[in-house]
């Protein structure tokens, strides 16, 4: 019963085997790709209820906030990371888009280690006028370094800000002086799309530097790439407030 | 010049219609539509990648003692070779098809079950065409693809079972019912004895069940040893019944004697009573998947009414040819319900008074078998009712309404209530990460080794049994992902630095 490439059907053909070779490719590929077709369009409908219903570590990781994040850039490749040490000041810009902005997930580093204690103070600007030169400080408090993760997420939870959808706001890190042995940093990933880069510099110079380039206690001074950003995703209180 | 086109057109659909019609081809569309179903009824083994209990250990197992040693010694009471080559194929599957991206090994995993299982219920398409019509054919494989799996209490368990390597030996005992009647009355030379002796081996040696089914393949054969000296001597040289004789041998080198297996501990039950043993035995086992909507409404003398007038009605008017067939079927059922019910002791309560099926892997190949003797009793009834050729097509269009019954009863894409283990996807990632990160490196041994091969991962917080696997494919994949943040991780240094 089982054809085979001789098939009696093919039998007086010129090229038997090779038409029943050829039907059975077309065949098997059709089946392929129906098959692959329908798994995809399964997954498809089936993804939205999944990702609903499972928390995401990391990334939809709300810290009690029952509440939706979203990225303020799409990022690609990673550049370096920025050490947050040594004084260093941190400042990106981002647009908010949605009411109820509650909370900042900051990618972190730490080089396969648990960062030493070190302050690190952090503001939420809020930026207006023209050209946003404007800044008020609409939140403030402390990131724990030693509560970073390798590649992961540091959370920064404050009280939602009712208005926020078509602002415009600035996220600014600020290490004390010194330098733990452990330290903890940002990595700069390419923006794959126009985005305002983050601005590096010490507290006490105003040059903008890399001190991911420090050796021999001496830090480079270089410039931050202009499509280099953070990736920070931004999260939003369920229902905008 | 047209008319040659033309001919080699029609050639060429003359090939087409054939392949359309081979037996192979069709089994492999079914498996593969099969596939598809089984997806979409239990879609979490895909979308969340863990490796779900034994899937983790044999996988790890797999990576750190081979193959054989853990497809005969993984386990101390049987060995487990069909579930180690659905894993080993899965793995295979992740170092073809993926790149060696070790994280898209559970996906591969599950992938490859849903595979294997579709290819189980796709079976009868392939082997039992002499047997049954296309019609009946396709209300067989219909009904396999929608078993029911407990979609009338609030435990549904596809999710344990659908697209998990560690459940599928369960599906061997159906495999074997399936050989066993191909080989019975189809196979007829050495060729076609030899691969399904191989399946039958493969059955037992992950099945220990089939060990106890393997004396159904010798009955054509005493048949003729007990009849004239001249078919005696005929069935000593029949290369088949040598094949028989080689598969016996094998199995008994393979598995040796398998050791009965006592209750699990912490839930012993010294012994089950009988209305316990009926719901067991009977109901679940055998009527459940014909008389899933009105389950829950059984007691134990219904249960046992039901039973008799469904087997009243099998030798009442199923045809005396499928007799042996009726008997076999049956006969397997009953030989796992005695098991279930003597060593499993435990089960009779899960089942809290036929208000649920939980758990629906002990039971759920016995119903496979049983929903393939409804289909032959279905041929049998058509076939009585030739004469009548508008009531002939009945018996086929009511098992298709019932399977379809109970596709459309079951809510598909249950994600939420019944899983108990979900994790996203970053999660198998982040924990390999934390693994390299950590040096949580370990030798074949799985002592602490900084320069160990193996990578111990912790894929669950709170699991006791990690994830081992290859520190050499953990890194690479890890490096594939993010090419220049994992330059560190692999070589232990700090992340890149630009000068």
């Amino acid at each position: 019963m089982i054809t085979t490439f001789h098939d009696s059907d093919m039998a007086g053909s010129e090229h038997p085997s090779l038409y029943t070779f050829a039907a059975w490719l077309v065949c098997l590929t059709g089946l392929g790709l129906t098959t692959v077709a329908a798994f995809r369009t399964v997954e498809s409908f089936t993804r939205p209820v999944f990702e609903k219903a499972v928390p995401r570590s990391g990334s939809r990781h709300l810290g009690g906030i029952i509440g939706t994040d979203e990225a303020i850039a799409r990022i690609g490749t990673f550049l370096w990371p920025v050490e947050v040490a040594d004084g260093v000041v941190i400042r990106q810009e981002f647009d908010v888009h949605r009411d109820g902005l509650a909370g900042i997930n900051l990618k972190t580093v730490t080089w396969h280690e648990t960062p030493a204690a070190h302050g690190i103070r952090w503001s939420l600007q809020e930026l207006s006028g023209p050209e946003w030169q404007t800044r008020s400080v609409v939140r403030s408090g402390t990131l724990d370094p030693t509560e970073a993760d390798d590649w992961g997420y540091a959370e920064i939870r404050f009280p939602p800000i009712p208005a926020t959808a078509g602002g415009r706001f600035a996220l600014k890190l600020t290490a004390d002086d010194g330098r733990p042995a452990k330290v903890m940093g940002l990595p700069l990933f390419e923006a794959l799309e126009p985005h305002e880069p983050p601005v590096v510099r010490h507290r006490s110079a105003g040059a903008t530097i890399d001190d991911s380039l420090r050796e021999d206690g001496a830090a480079v001074i270089r410039e931050i790439p202009a499509n280099a950003v953070l990736d920070v995703l931004l999260i939003h209180a369920a229902g905008g407030s | 010049m047209r008319m040659t086109f033309g001919r080699h057109v029609g050639q060429f659909q003359n090939a087409l219609g054939g392949v359309a019609r081979s037996p192979v081809f069709q089994f492999l569309a079914a498996t593969l539509a099969a596939t598809v179903i089984f997806f979409a009824r239990a879609p979490v083994a895909f979308m969340s990648p863990l490796f779900f209990a034994e899937d983790r250990a044999w996988t790890s197992q797999i990576v750190t003692r081979g193959f054989w040693e853990t497809a005969f010694h993984a386990r101390e009471d049987y060995c487990i070779l069909g579930n180690v080559i659905v894993v080993w194929l899965g793995m295979q599957a992740c170092e073809w098809l993926c790149g060696g991206d070790v994280f898209q090994l559970p996906r591969c995993l599950a992938v490859t079950s849903y595979l294997f299982m579709g290819a189980a219920v796709s079976l009868p398409i392939l082997l039992l065409r002499r047997q049954l019509q296309p019609a009946f054919l396709c209300s067989a494989w219909l009904l396999a693809c929608f078993l029911p799996l407990g979609i009338h209490s609030a435990s549904w368990s596809g999710f344990e079972i659908l697209g998990r390597a560690i459940n599928l030996g369960y599906v061997f005992l159906f495999i074997a019912f399936v050989l066993i009647w191909h080989r019975a009355a189809n196979v007829k030379k050495a060729w076609q004895a030899v691969p399904v002796d191989l399946g039958l081996l493969v059955c037992t040696a992950t099945n220990p069940l089939c060990i106890a089914m393997l004396p159904a393949t010798a009955w054509p054969f005493l048949r003729k040893l007990i009849g004239p000296p001249a078919a005696r001597v005929a069935v000593l040289r029949d290369p088949v019944f040598l094949s028989f004789c080689l598969l016996t041998v094998g199995c008994l080198l393979v598995n040796g004697v398998p050791e009965p297996r006592g209750p699990a501990p912490e839930t012993a039950v010294s012994h089950v009573s009988f209305d316990v043993a009926v719901e067991m035995g009977v109901a679940r086992s055998l009527l459940y998947p014909l008389v899933w909507p009105i389950y829950h409404r059984l007691g134990t003398w219904s249960t046992l009414a039901v039973a008799a007038a469904a087997t009243w009605c099998l030798w009442r008017f199923g045809q005396p040819r499928h007799r042996l067939v009726y008997i076999g079927g049956l006969a397997t059922i009953g030989l796992v319900s005695i098991v279930l019910v003597t060593c499993r002791t435990e089960l009779g309560a899960l089942l809290e008074g036929y208000r649920s099926t939980f758990p629906d892997r002990y039971y759920y190949a016995q119903n496979l078998i049983a929903m393939l003797m409804a289909v032959v009793f279905a041929t049998d009834v058509a076939e009585r009712l030739r004469d009548r050729p508008r009531l002939a097509w009945l018996p086929a269009a009511a098992l298709v309404g019932l399977a379809l019954a109970a596709a459309v009863r079951e809510p598909v894409w249950r994600v939420a209530k019944s899983q108990f283990l979900l994790a996203g996807d970053d999660r198998f990632e982040s924990g390999a990460r934390s693994a390299v990160r950590g040096r949580q490196f370990v030798d074949a041994g799985l002592n602490p080794d900084p320069d160990g091969r193996f990578v111990q991962v912790t894929v669950q917080r709170g699991c006791q049994k990690p994830l081992l696997l290859p520190r050499d494919a953990v890194v690479r994949s890890l490096t594939l992902r993010h090419p220049r943040r994992d330059a560190a991780t692999r070589t232990g240094s700090t992340p890149t630095h630009v000068r």
